[in-house]
């Protein structure tokens, strides 16, 4: 068994790849496969590139609606589907003007997205990175990578294969580690602000961003009281420990 | 015809001919594409993005890459691993072609012959004979056809050249241009080395690595560049000197891994209305491509006697040459009016003292759009049109060929290498 690590910066962070097989050529050349894919993916999300997909969404939506791709529109409209199973606290729209669930119009047919709201502007900078993660996962695959432990800026990470990855968590609100998850074929996120923070472990690392972010927004009472049945884990990080909403990470 | 009835008709013919205006802006054009690995699909992405195309057929010899094209070309756009086949069962009104280099002849003439019109990734073709016999092809019938060379579309690229044809950069001294990577630059195998299939797939996914289908980083990368130096001094190059070699990816691909060349441009410009014609000078340029070290990217670098120009695909940024302040003390030209020059008495004038800064702050260039998108906007609209004024015609396409060409031939044989006849 050999191990190579690759990495690239890319969606303003850095990503790197922990892969694991028989042949180093072999791996490299998936390694880069997948952050090719990564940088697709920042191509069509990126809401500071201005040649980027969304960029034009962005500019030209709230004037007429804009045709983009297949890839893009799916990606909207499970975007969507979250903000509604989060009651409306994952919302990838940004600014004061509008909120997903009243200011946006997806045509499925016409594959075309308006805002009816003018100043509404989508930011995908958070579920992107889930997404790229679980894309890059899936050539992995594609060319038999069995073991691998994959993250992008830290704050989002996807293991996969037989072993389990022991993966520590940090919180910027405080030194030194708050407690350790174990990650096995799962994608994990986490999100924090200036008090607290949350962990969140699910089959795909899109979910588990979805999830961190909304519960975070959503605050430690109302998370309490949700139904987390799509999710394989949820913790409420405060200053020094992990309070598990749902599962226990290990 | 009384005069009312007159002035009503031509209203009418006016209002039909500006009808039929707005409907040839609003033809749906029917496009297929061939090749659907890496740069396929992200122009077959970029298509279903455009109002006025309709992407009816994709085609690919490889199933893998066929299947995940298909997904992201919708279920409306026909699957085919035949070219011919599709061509014939889909009449497409223009036909995409991103497959790897040395079927680019074959696939342009085959569609050329049916009246379709083309769109063909560079580098046009594996040699500059093809290349020819392409061009006197789309002459003889008229056809639209663009060269896949998108920065002739980006709106840094264009407004580099304005700059230069404008005099800002003064006079062009020399060009360098460079492409460096650190990666092998290879595809995966979705097979295992023992199995007896990994031979020839390695072969078919990392064509780019193989003379007997591409001409290396010349033809895969350095076309790109050198399109550039051509576009702006408004020539090609009299002669090329290149030395290159495998030097570090010795993994079994009979292409450079590294090159380093020279081009020499003999530049005339065109004389201005009243002046002398400047007499045609030398201006070379240097382009070079590694594969283990990223450092420098991806950018050219245009060197002019009043300023320096330095491009990327996201960003331009002009440098005036002569410091980084005017602190107005020099009074140039004015005989007889105030005081020569400005002495301040006790502030000195403080500027930086990092070395870089003596550049001073560069005007930036942005743009707003992806210039593959916009190549093949600008494609869709001259078919639609019936136009066979592209934004990069084929010869455009023989130009940039033969001049990635000559690079190859002089690392190959030691010599410089003349521009071909």
């Amino acid at each position: 068994m050999t191990e190579v690590l690759c990495r690239r910066p890319a969606m303003a962070t850095l990503f790197e790849f922990l892969l694991v097989g028989e042949e180093e050529e072999h791996l490299a050349a998936v390694g880069e496969a997948a952050l090719d894919e990564l940088e697709r993916i920042e191509r069509m999300l990126s809401m500071f590139d201005p040649a980027s997909e969304l960029a034009r969404v962005n500019r030209e939506a709230a004037d007429h609606p804009v045709k983009v791709s297949r890839e893009l529109f799916d990606v909207l409209a499970e975007c969507r589907r979250h903000h509604e199973r989060t009651d409306g606290w994952f919302d990838p729209c940004v600014g004061s003007a509008g909120r997903f669930g009243d200011s946006v119009r997806l045509d499925d047919i016409a594959q075309t997205v308006a805002f009816t709201t003018p100043g509404t502007r989508f930011d995908l900078g958070g579920y992107g990175k889930g997404y790229a993660l679980d894309n890059a996962a899936r050539i992995l695959a594609e060319f038999h990578i069995a073991d691998f432990l994959i993250h992008g800026g830290t704050s989002s990470a996807l293991a996969c294969g037989t072993r389990d990855w022991n993966v520590d968590l940090r919180s910027q609100n405080s030194d030194g580690v708050v407690g350790r998850v174990n990650l096995k074929n799962a994608g994990l996120s986490s999100s924090a602000n200036d008090s607290s923070g949350t962990v969140v472990i699910a089959e795909t690392a899109a979910l588990a961003e979805v999830w961190s972010t909304a519960i975070l927004a959503m605050g430690f009472q109302r998370a309490r009281a949700f139904d987390y049945h799509e999710l394989h884990a949820v913790g409420w990080i405060d200053t020094a420990a992990i309070h598990w909403l749902k599962g226990s990470g290990t | 015809m009384t005069s009312t009835n007159r002035r009503t008709f031509l209203m009418g013919a006016a209002g039909l001919a500006v009808s039929t205006a707005f409907a040839a802006e609003e033809k749906t054009v029917r496009v297929a594409v061939v090749g659907t690995g890496g740069r396929g699909s992200d122009l077959l992405r970029a298509l279903t993005t455009i109002d006025s195309a309709k992407l009816v057929a994709i085609c690919d010899d490889y199933p893998p890459h066929l299947e995940k094209a298909s997904k992201y070309a919708g279920p409306e756009a026909k699957t085919f691993d035949n070219y011919t086949t599709m061509l014939k069962e889909t009449s497409p009104d223009a036909v995409v072609i991103a497959t790897p280099l040395h079927l680019h002849r074959e696939m342009v003439m085959e569609a050329l012959g049916r009246g379709t019109a083309v769109f063909c990734e560079k580098t046009l073709c594996r040699t500059t004979a093809e290349a020819k016999e392409v061009v006197d092809e789309v002459t003889k019938r008229n056809a639209i056809f663009q060269i896949g060379l998108q920065r002739r579309s980006n709106a840094i690229y264009r407004q580099a050249v304005a700059m230069v044809q404008t005099g800002m950069l003064g006079r062009i001294s020399a060009i360098k241009c460079q492409w460096h990577r650190n990666n092998n630059w290879r595809r995966p195998v979705p097979v295992p080395k023992a199995d007896p299939a990994w031979p020839a797939l390695e072969r078919k996914l990392n064509w780019r690595l193989y003379k007997d289908y591409s001409g290396g980083l010349m033809t895969e990368l350095g076309s790109h560049q050198l399109d550039v130096a051509n576009w702006i001094l408004g020539t090609t190059p009299k002669r090329a000197f290149a030395s290159a070699g495998i030097d570090y990816w010795k993994d079994g691909r009979d292409v450079f891994d590294n090159i380093f060349c020279v081009y020499e441009y003999a530049v005339a410009p065109a004389a201005k209305k009243g002046e002398e014609p400047v007499a045609p000078y030398t201006v070379r340029v240097t382009y070079s491509s590694v594969q283990n070290n990223a450092y420098e990217g991806a950018s050219e670098l245009i060197l002019g006697t009043k300023g320096s120009l330095l491009l990327t695909q996201k960003k331009g940024l002009f440098y005036k040459e002569g410091g980084p302040v005017d602190p107005g003390w020099a009074k140039l030209g004015q005989e007889g009016g105030d005081n020569a020059a400005v002495i301040t008495s006790g502030a000195t004038l403080k500027i930086d003292n990092d070395p870089w800064a003596f550049r001073g702050k560069p005007y930036e260039i942005d743009v707003e759009s992806d210039d593959t998108r916009d190549e093949l906007l600008e494609f869709v609209k001259a078919v639609a049109a019936g136009n066979p004024k592209t934004v990069a015609d084929v010869r455009t396409g023989l130009q940039d060929c033969a001049t990635v060409l000559m690079a190859n031939e002089s690392a190959t044989s030691g010599r410089w290498v003349d521009y071909p006849a």
